[in-house]
């Protein structure tokens, strides 16, 4: 019998570094981290908001992302699960008087249980009517808490978060930043654990191929179910983080436009990469940012933006990242210089012959030497 | 509810199935061939409405301008549509499905906003085109008469569509290519291009829609995405790729919506998620679809 060094321990974070494709998770999302810590102390105020953004954002998208990356479940209904943990962790203070810490950690089972509702009702429909069915979920919260229930809700008037004073004084700014960044890294990280676990290859083998998971034995349904108690009670975190942080929530947190966003970012940034939703939340809120503040046009530069990483990087920005960083792709693009050069015309190639006199450097054989001196095979 | 108010909601619901028959039908033909779901199908409504109001307003005579609308505008979108689908679509038809329907979500953000820069933000409306600018008054009702032109012109279509499809050689290729693609262009057909003429012809229908709501409602930014719901909704009671189906659930969808706005006015859109839920709480795969293998993906 061999040693095995507190398996529950080590193979859990050996798993998690190099999740589901092998993108290295975890000192991705560490230099983030650390990136984010300093931003209230190093950029102005209002980075500290749009950082506050992408991290609730990166939550939201990467809850989504177990549904649909990991499980294959394109749901277009994750706003539900958003706005509910929005709007409960205001109704439940208000309403049923609880504390706030209280209704903090109670608000996001609320969006996992209705989440496990949706899902005895979609996991056995198709494609598109699985997609409308999710959304026909949000849409109908959505109308419900505009329209149908004027009283507990206010309808467009929004409904104010009793937040305590501690996450929300003006004299300590980043006590809310660091909260947020708190919440979101641990949740990240059970996302993280959750997807390299055996319960989540299981699921990426349902979504590969189900049938012969079903056949093997595995009750799929039962996994199918899990995985969207689990992505609504994530998805619930990162409602009441937004409640959170915008103290006021109104109705359009179940619209349809947030779970787009969710699609989106997911899109952008590698859905098959468990890192690739916090890039795309990054790079979405990035460009609302900085393209909102010259234009009104930002759904155009959003859509040309996804038409291109949809075209010419199909695995998003994760993928991307990852491709630069390998040693392999420098390799191709010396070989890419070297057979371009080797097509010029003799002309231009002589002419250039200056600037390029070493192309059989640049990735070909060594030059054989002139003067007869030892060479590579003699020893 | 009384007769007359009966009679109006049911010829209005009638003229609004008709819309959501065109633009699911659309939505058909596209999934069948190419197995894209379209979600610039609300962009392309949008866009059928206001180039119908430009197309009309542009002649002097805008009864007439709006019929010429009614022919150019389906044809030059559906030929815009085309052309997309040779330039970006076919590039993608041996990756993921789902990158196809990235591209049709990118697309609609792209002609959404350009729709936005180009006509701003101001609502526009058209005037009835003549003869139909009056109301006939049926068992004490009145119906607008450009009702029941929509009625007419969502039945012709309809009846065009069974003949294209079921009386034509081109219908017959197509049908062949739906149901299998690799034998019909190992068989010599030229799937490809088929697929090209198919999307052209949906985004077509959309826009043909689109322009047709021109005169009975107020053309502003934010149609879409209400059509685009709804569309969908009748695509996935209907079944995915059925006609048929189409037909049935764009008349289910049309009436819940008219009548249900007697019976709890705020919350009359969620009816037809109720309706939709219900249906396919007994049928998964719609009314007339068929039912496949896996499910989800």
């Amino acid at each position: 019998m061999t040693f095995r060094p507190a398996p529950f321990l080590v193979a859990p974070m050996i798993r998690l570094s190099r999740l589901t494709v092998g993108a290295p998770a975890i000192p991705v999302l560490a230099v983030l981290a650390l990136g984010a810590l300093a931003v209230p102390h190093v950029l102005p105020p209002i980075y500290t908001s749009v950082v506050t953004r992408v991290m609730i954002a990166a939550l939201f998208a990467c809850s989504f992302n177990l549904l649909w990356g990991l499980a294959g479940m394109p749901s277009f209904g994750h706003a539900a699960y958003y706005g509910l943990g929005a709007y409960l962790l205001a109704l439940l203070q208000v309403e049923w008087g609880m504390s706030f810490w209280v209704a903090f950690t109670l608000a996001p089972l609320g969006a996992a249980l209705f989440a496990i509702l949706v899902g005895i009702f979609v996991i056995r429909l198709h494609y598109i009517s699985f997609i409308m069915v999710t959304f026909a979920t949000s849409q109908l919260l959505y109308l419900y808490v505009r329209k149908g229930s004027y009283s507990l809700t206010n309808g467009d008037t929004g409904l104010l978060v009793p937040v305590p004073s501690a996450l929300h004084s003006s004299a300590e700014p980043t006590n809310l930043f660091n909260f947020v960044l708190l919440v979101t890294l641990v949740s990240i990280a059970l996302l993280g654990l959750i997807t390299s676990s055996p319960f989540g290859r299981t699921l990426l083998a349902i979504r590969e191929n189900p049938t012969r998971v079903e056949h093997l034995g595995v009750p799929i349904w039962r996994y199918r179910l899990a995985a969207f108690a689990i992505a609504g009670y994530f998805g619930g975190v990162s409602g009441t983080l937004f409640g959170l942080f915008s103290t006021i929530v109104f109705p359009n947190v179940f619209l349809w436009t947030v779970s787009a966003d969710g699609w989106v970012m997911v899109i952008l940034g590698g859905m098959y990469y468990f890192v690739g939703p916090v890039f795309g939340a990054i790079a979405l809120h990035l460009m609302n940012f900085y393209v909102g503040r010259e234009t009104q046009a930002i759904l155009l530069v959003v859509g040309i933006v996804l038409l291109s990483t949809v075209l010419l990087a199909p695995r998003g920005l994760a993928d991307l990242l990852e491709r630069l960083t390998r040693r392999e792709s420098w390799r191709q693009v010396r070989q890419l210089a070297v057979s371009t050069y080797e097509v010029l015309p003799t002309r231009v190639r002589s002419s250039s012959s200056r600037y390029l006199s070493r192309p059989r450097f640049l990735g070909g054989k060594p030059p054989i030497n002139p003067t007869g001196g030892p060479g590579r095979d003699q020893p | 509810m009384d007769l007359d108010t009966s009679i109006s909601q049911f010829v209005g619901g009638l003229s609004t199935a008709m819309i959501y028959f065109m633009i699911a039908a659309g939505l058909n033909i596209i999934w069948g061939l190419l197995r894209v779901m379209n979600f610039a199908t609300g962009a392309i409504y949008l866009v059928g409405a206001y180039a119908g109001y430009e197309v009309a307003t542009s002649f002097h005579d805008t009864t007439l301008g709006f019929y010429i609308a009614l022919l150019v505008v389906p044809v030059a979108v559906g030929s815009a549509g085309s052309m997309i689908e040779f330039l970006l679509l076919r590039q993608t038809y041996k990756r993921e499905p789902i990158q196809q329907f990235m591209i049709t979500l990118a697309l609609a953000f792209i002609t959404i906003d350009l729709v936005r820069l180009t006509w701003g933000p101001q609502f526009r409306s058209l005037a009835y085109p003549e003869p139909f600018g009056d109301s006939w008054v049926i068992a004490g009702a009145f119906v607008p008469t450009y009702t029941l032109f929509t009625i007419a012109l969502g039945l012709c279509v309809t009846a065009a569509l069974f003949i294209l499809f079921q009386r034509t050689r081109f219908g017959l290729l197509l049908r062949a290519s739906v149901q299998d693609a690799e034998t019909a262009s190992a068989l010599g057909i030229n799937v490809n291009r088929l697929k090209t003429v198919a999307f052209g012809l949906g985004v077509a229908l959309g826009a043909l829609a689109g322009a047709l709501v021109a005169p009975s409602r107020a053309i502003t930014l934010g149609i879409d995405s209400t059509v685009l719901v709804e569309a969908f909704v009748v695509v996935a009671i209907g079944g995915m790729g059925s006609m048929q189906g189409a037909f049935i659930a764009s008349l289910i969808v049309g009436l819940t919506r008219s009548y249900g706005i007697f019976i709890v006015p705020e919350m009359s859109e969620a009816f037809i998620y109720l309706v939709m839920f219900a249906v396919l709480a007994v049928r998964p795969w719609g009314l007339l679809g068929k039912p496949e293998a896996r499910a989800i993906q």
